[in-house]
């Protein structure tokens, strides 16, 4: 019971010194006392030192099985994997706060100890900002949500989790998206920062352009492991449902998506700076609503575990951080306006904007059809809430612009670029994709959209390609390096620039899997007898066996296929349904035979005890380009994050 | 700092000629309202009670409804892929037919979310079924939690 | 035992934010980045040269930029600028009488060296043009700098 004990005081303790650390920051900021603003520093550390305490004396409750703590009780079972027991830290609310608080603090507190001389002075209302966002995390730990609660007596075995969340997925991809959400603190604190000390200018947003695509790139992560999860998982309506919480994920990277664009317009022009503020601001709210969302159950949703009064506190949490931007955006307008004008419609800078406002746009539509079933109940009293219909008619076009404005993006110039040579550039990226378009039209793939879609994405891709090529050779000729020399060092001599066409690259791949699996998806469903065969959309399944057996866990159903196409075998398949008996439920396992083109999907529907199986055979074209694209843009981001070592940089400087 | 350099002549002549981005960028705004209050239309389902499901006449518009899944009602046919089951809320219990894959979640006592049409003899014809995610526990633990 | 633990955390945690308050602060020294905007104008001056020789920009353009950037920048980032287009133009030419670089490997040699001491690239066979210096590919038929015929 000491691990209890400690773990809640060290959350109290927390709290203490959350509050103080964030007036102890704005004092010693405000009147100049840098004791006071060191301490308010070592504060944001001693809170991620307990939050670390904290973690620890759950994660070590969780392992020892103590089920006489409630949360323990929920979520393990003796008969819990070790893995499994790991995830069941965040299988609950009471967990998922604290492993927010945990990742907020520790991010805080490496932000708060990097000082160099451009953040010295907005270093301590970074402190007091992450002070803030910890303090209300802790508050709501120690009174509604405390992970630490204890039964009247131990009950000897626990729920566990249910057999649906066990699943890679669940070790993987909520920590992945809490550290997305958790770190887009900072960038967020950073804004405020720069409203409270009027240092509004560059330093800022290049201060925390690695913050901000650290964070981009662990929700972008943590929303495609999700979409996994959900294609593996029956009844979860494949990789993207368009459900409350999966949204309430994809909002905020969309919106932090246009941030790191609106980002280098400030940091090139000195421009968007109102922009910076507000976008900075609405990911950190997103991703506070995002958590809100899952956690409150105010939106009908098949993932809303519970309704909970902790509702209403993060919507006024959400409400002071709106409040506290506006107030000090007010304040400080003059600051805030820019430096620049912009010179052209054909310019980096105005496709940027269209960039961003296409995002925030996508990002608030997504927004918007979420909320609808509250706004609908709340303004007209009636029950009303938006299909995936809505989804794809507003997505279809606003994708499609987004694409091709990557095209376009790179290809203009600061400033303003000559309408000539944006035609130009585009010359090859347009053949290709008219003579790709053309030759997947008279190959009879239809529909025309698809098509439309598909010659859009090799347009990107093509362009993108073209982008790399004409860099390679402009510096092959003013360096005369040999050809792989001159790809390397282009490439290493910019990461930034190289690291963002990965990423872009990445989209398209994205965008052609996602056109592809939503148009040609195929669903057949076949009753056999055990050896029979039967031809299924090319494929020819010939049933191998059948097995209908009780273990300690469950009453095993499945079904193994031998599958082959022509005359090439793919292998076995074995499809399960299975009965769990402590919670007294069917669980599916889908058999997967993922392939580049296409993936074979087949669900055990039922098994009679003589061996007649209905099963239902789904083709879903393209999926795996997603998990390509999402590879891809991890590279990419981490190529884009990767420091130049100051040899080099001072080398270049030299140069 | 350079931002200071700014003089107010330049400033007014900025904002002339910023003019027209900020309607270029308004037109940029204006076409993605239009797609998305647009794409409203048509593509909302109204959640009904069990009893007004039932007094709507079949129509072509889609409704959702949410209800108590009864357990002894369940019949699967996994042969045909058809599922029978009735829903029950304060106002009644509605008989949901649904063609697809049985849910996992799908058991007595289960919160289910139906959407589709009412068909002609009475019967709820399901075009998708949604089920809360396995909160039984989590919702008694919440209830433990509040009532303390 | 609990409750011991419970004292010694609260009194770390405690001693931990409160000792700057009580000892006064160490100054240490804080780790410099040059001046942000003249990073950010250096930068954009080299944007805009990789714009330039990329195509996207045309020489008209090129110049106005340039002009504006020289106008904004004080002389020691103008200096640095002017070092890098320098040292751009240096690399695309190498003057072969007085030593260069080995249009093979790039490693530097000296006047009068007939091979490359790294590769072992025959120097003489260097292919450059006659007008400006410039290298080029086997094959070409006019030069891609100053446009004479090779």
């Amino acid at each position: 019971m000491i691990a209890v004990t400690v773990g809640q005081w060290a959350l109290w303790i927390a709290l203490a010194i959350a509050v103080y650390g964030m007036i102890a920051s704005i004092l010693g900021a405000r009147q100049r006392v840098p004791e006071l603003v060191q301490s308010g520093r070592n504060a944001v550390i001693a809170v991620a030192a307990l939050a670390v305490v904290s973690s620890g004396c759950l994660l070590y409750l969780l392992l020892a099985r103590n089920f006489q703590v409630d949360y323990v009780y929920q979520h393990v079972s003796t008969y819990l994997s070790v893995p499994y027991v790991i995830s069941a830290f965040y299988a609950g609310q009471e967990g998922s706060l604290l492993l927010w608080l945990l990742f907020l603090a520790v991010a805080g507190a490496i932000a708060v100890s990097h000082r160099r001389d451009w953040n010295e002075d907005l270093l301590p209302y970074v402190g007091a900002v992450v002070s803030g966002v910890a303090a209300f995390f802790l508050f709501l730990l120690v009174t509604f949500s405390s992970p630490f609660k204890l039964l009247p007596a131990n009950p000897g075995q626990g729920i566990g989790l249910n057999p649906l969340l066990e699943n890679p997925g669940m070790i993987y991809h909520p920590p992945t998206l809490f550290i997305g959400y958790a770190v887009y603190t900072i960038p967020f604190a950073y804004a405020i920062a720069a409203l409270a000390t009027g240092r509004v200018g560059s330093g800022w947003v290049r201060g925390i352009r690695l913050w901000s695509l650290f964070a981009w790139l662990f929700l972008g992560i943590g929303i495609l492991l999700g979409a996994q999860w959900a294609y593996v998982e029956l009844g979860w309506g494949g990789y993207w449902a368009w459900d409350p919480v999966e949204n309430s994920s994809l909002i905020p990277w969309l919106v932090g998506t246009a941030f790191l664009h609106s980002v280098m317009v400030q940091e090139r022009r000195g421009m968007f700076k109102r922009w910076n503020v507000l976008l900075a601001t609405l990911t950190f709210a997103l991703c506070v609503f995002a958590t809100f969302v899952t956690r409150s159950g105010l939106i009908e949703s098949v993932h809303a575990f519970q309704r909970s009064p902790l509702g209403y506190y993060f919507l006024a949490f959400l409400f002071i951080v709106l409040a506290v931007t506006v107030a000090l955006g007010i304040w400080r307008r003059q600051e805030l306006a820019s430096k620049r004008e912009m010179e052209s419609f054909l310019s980096r800078e105005f496709s940027l904007l269209v960039t961003v406002l296409g995002m925030v746009g996508i990002g608030l539509a997504v927004l918007l059809g979420t909320l609808y079933p509250a706004l609908a109940q709340a303004l007209s009293g009636r029950d009303l809430s938006v299909g995936p219909a809505f989804y794809s008619r507003v997505f279809t076009p606003l994708g499609a612009a987004v694409i091709l404005i990557i095209a376009i993006c790179p290809l203009l110039a600061w400033g303003r670029s000559s309408p000539q040579r944006v035609l130009r550039a585009m010359l090859w990226p347009g053949v290709m994709a008219i003579v790709f378009g053309v030759a997947l039209a008279l190959a009879g793939i239809r529909p025309l959209y698809a098509v439309l879609g598909f010659a859009a994405c090799v347009f990107v891709f093509t362009s993108v390609l073209v982008e790399f090529g004409r860099g390679w050779f402009a510096r092959k000729r003013m360096t005369g390096e040999s050809y792989p020399v001159a790809f390397v060092r282009l490439v290493n001599k910019n990461h930034r620039r190289y690291g963002g066409y990965l990423v872009h690259l990445a989209i398209v791949i994205l965008a052609a899997g996602v056109i592809g699996s939503s148009v040609y998806k195929t669903s057949t469903t076949i009753s056999m007898r055990p050896g029979e065969s039967m031809q299924v959309q090319g494929y020819s399944l010939k049933y191998a066996e059948y097995a209908i057996q009780p273990t300690e866990a469950k009453q095993r159903f499945a079904v193994t296929l031998d599958v082959s196409k022509g005359n090439r075998s793919l292998g076995r398949l074995t499809a399960e349904k299975n009965f769990h008996w402590n919670i007294e439920q069917w669980v599916t396992e889908v058999a997967i035979r993922p392939g580049l083109v296409e993936d074979l999907y087949v669900i055990l529907s039922g098994l009679e005890t003589n061996g007649l199986a209905t099963l239902e055979v789904q083709t879903h074209p393209m999926v795996t380009w997603l998990w390509i694209g999402g590879g891809l843009l991890f590279v990419g981001t981490l190529w884009a994050m990767w420091p130049r070592s100051e040899k080099k940089r001072a080398a270049g400087r030299a140069e | 700092m350079t931002e200071n350099k700014t003089n107010v002549p330049a400033q007014k002549r900025r904002s002339a000629k910023q003019v027209k981005f900020l309607a270029g960028g308004a037109v940029v705004v204006l076409i993605i309202a239009y797609l998305v209050f647009s794409s409203m239309q048509g593509a909302t389902a109204a959640y009904l009670t069990v009893k007004e499901v039932k007094a709507a006449s079949p129509t072509e518009r889609l409704v959702r409804v949410s209800g108590t899944v009864i357990g002894d009602t369940i019949e699967w046919d996994a042969h045909n892929v058809v599922l029978r089951f009735e829903l029950a809320d304060d106002t009644g219990r509605l008989p949901v037919v649904y063609k697809g894959v049985r849910p996992d979640m799908l058991r007595d006592g289960a919160t289910a979310t139906a959407e589709g049409k009412m068909g002609p003899d009475g019967t709820f014809q399901a075009t998708q079924i949604l089920l809360k995610c396995p909160s039984k526990y989590e919702e008694k633990a919440t209830e433990q939690a509040t009532s303390r | 035992m609990g409750t011991v633990l419970v004292v010694l955390l609260t009194l770390a945690a405690a001693a931990f934010v409160a000792y700057p308050l009580v000892r006064g602060m160490r100054q240490r020294p804080i780790p410099s980045v040059p001046d942000l905007e003249t990073q950010m104008a250096y930068a954009d001056a080299e944007e805009i040269e990789l714009d330039f020789r990329t195509g996207k920009l045309d020489e008209a353009e090129y110049a106005a930029l340039t002009r504006k950037i020289a106008a904004a920048a004080d002389d020691e980032l103008e200096r640095r600028i002017q070092a890098m287009r320098k040292a751009r133009r240096h690399t695309a030419k190498p003057a072969p009488a007085a030593g260069g670089a080995c249009p093979r490997c790039g490693a530097p040699y000296d006047p009068g060296d007939r091979f490359c001491a790294k590769c072992g690239a025959s120097l003489a066979q260097a292919l450059v043009c006659a007008n400006c210096g410039a290298p080029y590919d086997p094959g070409d038929k006019f030069c891609v700098k100053c446009g004479k015929p090779l």
